[in-house]
């Protein structure tokens, strides 16, 4: 497909992405939180390197907080969910004014929490909106190739971040047969050797011995976005 | 109403949930603002509403007939009834449009009429915008959500629907489709309206394109799209004039489509409005519209004109000058709420200053009476306030002329402050027609 013809398609899957990226992200950062409460300190140093991004912070509670609130620091939650409401926005009339507007929730509650007195808390209404999202996608997206190329990127990016992280590897089978029967539905070329190969590991993926040969097939599965 | 006002901050809350925003550039920065949402509705009851539609229909009628005129035999310029320098000379005159019919005729699909009630109840037009007039998508949805916050409110009120711009949209671009798809052409989402060029995509069940996504082959338009290149048979377009086409209008535009024009003048797309209509609401030509309703439809014209002097003939520049603390003055070539003085709330040097322009440059100014035009109420937490208030009424031109059951009444930010846009700092309200 001619890459211009993708910018709609691009902008699906990137939605998919960073929305499904947010809520990891965030269901970690509330778990780091919960455990830092009893003096175990999050390894921060240790997670920003198997994410392989930079890490400003010196501090584990500052580290938490910048990676879920400061829109200065390129890989934090909050520009993850801004870069979804990116995608979203020129999105309107494919996702639905509702579906638009759980994201434009989403990114005001955030912006809320980071003032708020009980940020923590009020991240549940972040994920809340973005679950609410999902649903209302599946209901209001009618055309079935935008609504699995949102759904494919989703995939991509929990198989990309439990990889990564080595979070939920138990549930990777299941995300890779979800991704198999979502991409048969999305207008997307596929590298076809990369497919064969994530395929035949889908049983058993080992992501501590398999990491670097999944990340590549999983980041380049799809050819054009 | 005391009940749906009461919900107003509510109401509010529920616009930012649906990015019910406008775009504004400031220090070379883009920022959103929200668009305050004040719940008092302006309500305007049948009988007015009858007299005042048939005057916005009658005026866009007359308007369309002017621009079918000056890009064609210009008989209103030789019959004398407006001068060649506020037509061919206009910096909205456009020469690449000059004998190109669009499609059915049609060449301001979407007009939007500024108007303001005086104190005894009369109506003037203070402008016509027949280019990209914005703001419809505010009232339309700010409907929907005040009836579902108090639907009583409108059980006990007999107010006419206007959640119909939608398809009354897409009626207009279907009866001048060419063959194809409808198309929302936006700049992109830094635009200041970027949030209704998206909604009224979804409401009238057009695609919205940007320039990328349109290019033009064999003198048709085509998007392209998941299942192959579709044929594009009416754009609604939200993009200026000279951005529209680098290969016809300026070279360095990136979001304009080249070729455009090429498809446009074969008769293969319909571009909604037409290009060129800025030389008749040039605020200039504002001044002749009632003669043109005369000269075209041999009416008499319904609705009238702030009274308005134009510098550039001699007796108005003697009343001008004799009068000048006491006018509004306009610079043509500006929009938007900028350019707009009131001479005699200048200090005196600058009052000087100005006056010196126009008489140096009276083409470029107009002089209006001050309408001492109504006051709306506001509510405010602390208590209802009065504002000045417009309304920008919408109407739309298909296989007839037809007037939106409502409009965008925007009011002012501060007390006695009569510059009433968004871009300043004002709000907006819904506006309310009564069925008789």
């Amino acid at each position: 497909m001619d890459s211009e013809i993708l910018s709609k398609t691009n902008r699906l899957f990137w939605l998919g992405r960073y929305v499904e990226r947010t809520l990891i992200s965030i269901e970690i950062m509330q778990d780091a939180y919960d455990r830092a409460i009893d003096y175990e300190e999050f390894d921060y140093t240790t997670f920003c390197e198997k994410l392989e991004i930079e890490c400003p912070y010196e501090t584990s509670d500052g580290f938490i907080l910048g990676f879920l609130f400061d829109e200065s620091y390129f890989y934090s939650v909050v520009n993850s969910l801004n870069y979804a409401y990116d995608n979203a926005i020129v999105l309107r009339e494919v996702i639905s004014s509702s579906a638009l507007s759980y994201i434009q929730m989403a990114v005001n509650i955030m912006q809320s929490a980071a003032a708020g007195v009980a940020p923590m808390l009020e991240l549940q209404s972040v994920v809340d909106m973005l679950y609410a999202f999902r649903g209302c996608c599946d209901d209001s997206i009618l055309d079935t190739h935008s609504r699995y190329t949102v759904k494919c990127g989703y995939s991509v990016e929990r198989i990309d971040m439990y990889v990564r992280l080595g979070f939920h590897t138990h549930t990777l089978d299941r995300e890779f047969a979800r991704l198999q029967s979502r991409l048969q539905r999305t207008p997307m070329r596929r590298d076809g050797q990369k497919l064969m190969v994530l395929l035949g590991m889908a049983p058993n993926p080992d992501p501590a011995n398999n990491r670097d040969l999944l990340l590549e097939c999983v980041e380049g599965l799809f050819l054009d976005v | 109403m005391q009940d749906l006002i009461a919900h107003t901050a509510r109401i509010n809350d529920q616009l930012a949930r649906y990015g019910v925003k406008f775009g504004i550039y400031k220090n070379g920065t883009f920022n959103e603002r929200l668009f305050p949402f004040d719940a008092i509705a302006r309500v305007i009851s049948a009988d007015e509403w009858e007299t005042l539609s048939r005057g916005l229909a009658q005026r866009v009628d007359a308007l369309n007939a002017f621009l079918a005129d000056v890009y064609g035999p210009r008989r209103i310029i030789a019959d004398g009834v407006v001068p060649e320098d506020f037509t061919i000379s206009s910096p909205g005159f456009l020469a690449p449009c000059v004998g190109i019919t669009p499609p059915k005729g049609i060449y301001s699909h979407i007009s939007g009429i500024d108007l303001v009630q005086s104190r005894d109840g009369t109506w003037y037009v203070l402008e016509d915008n027949l280019r990209i007039p914005s703001g419809a998508s505010d009232p339309l949805i700010s409907r929907d959500i005040c009836r579902r916050c108090s639907p009583e409110t409108f059980r006990r009120n007999n107010v006419m629907e206007n959640r119909t711009y939608g398809s009354m949209l897409k009626e207009v671009m279907d009866n001048v489709n060419c063959g194809g798809i409808n198309v929302i052409f936006t700049p992109g989402r830094y635009n200041a309206a970027y949030f209704e060029h998206s909604y009224l995509a979804e409401q009238a069940n057009a695609v919205l394109a940007e320039a990328n996504d349109l290019y033009v082959e064999d003198e048709r338009v085509y998007y392209k799209s998941f299942d192959g290149d579709q044929r594009v048979g009416a754009i609604y377009r939200r993009v200026s004039d000279e951005y529209m086409d680098p290969t016809c209008f300026l070279p360095e535009s990136v979001i304009g489509i080249p070729n455009l024009m090429t498809a446009y003048r074969a008769g293969n797309v319909a571009i909604i409005n037409a290009p060129g209509n800025g030389v008749a609401d040039d605020k200039g030509i504002y001044y002749f519209v009632p003669r043109m309703v005369t000269y075209y439809l041999d009416q008499e014209p319904i609705l009238q004109n702030a009274p308005t002097y134009l510098p550039m003939f001699e007796e108005d520049m003697s009343y001008v000058m004799d009068n000048f603390e006491s006018l509004v003055i306009k610079d043509t070539a500006e929009a938007g709420g900028y350019g707009v003085v009131f001479a005699g709330t200048l200090p005196a040097e600058a009052r000087e200053d100005l006056r010196r322009k126009v008489a140096g440059n009276p083409r470029r100014w107009i002089a209006q009476e001050i309408i001492d035009f109504c006051e709306l109420p506001v509510h405010l937490p602390e208590g209802d306030v009065l504002r000045k208030a417009d309304l920008r009424a919408f109407v739309l031109t298909g296989r007839e002329t037809r007037v939106w059951p409502s409009g965008l009444t925007r009011y002012s930010r501060e007390e006695g402050n009569a510059i009433v846009n968004s871009s300043q700092g004002g709000g907006f309200k819904d506006t309310w027609i009564l069925k008789s």
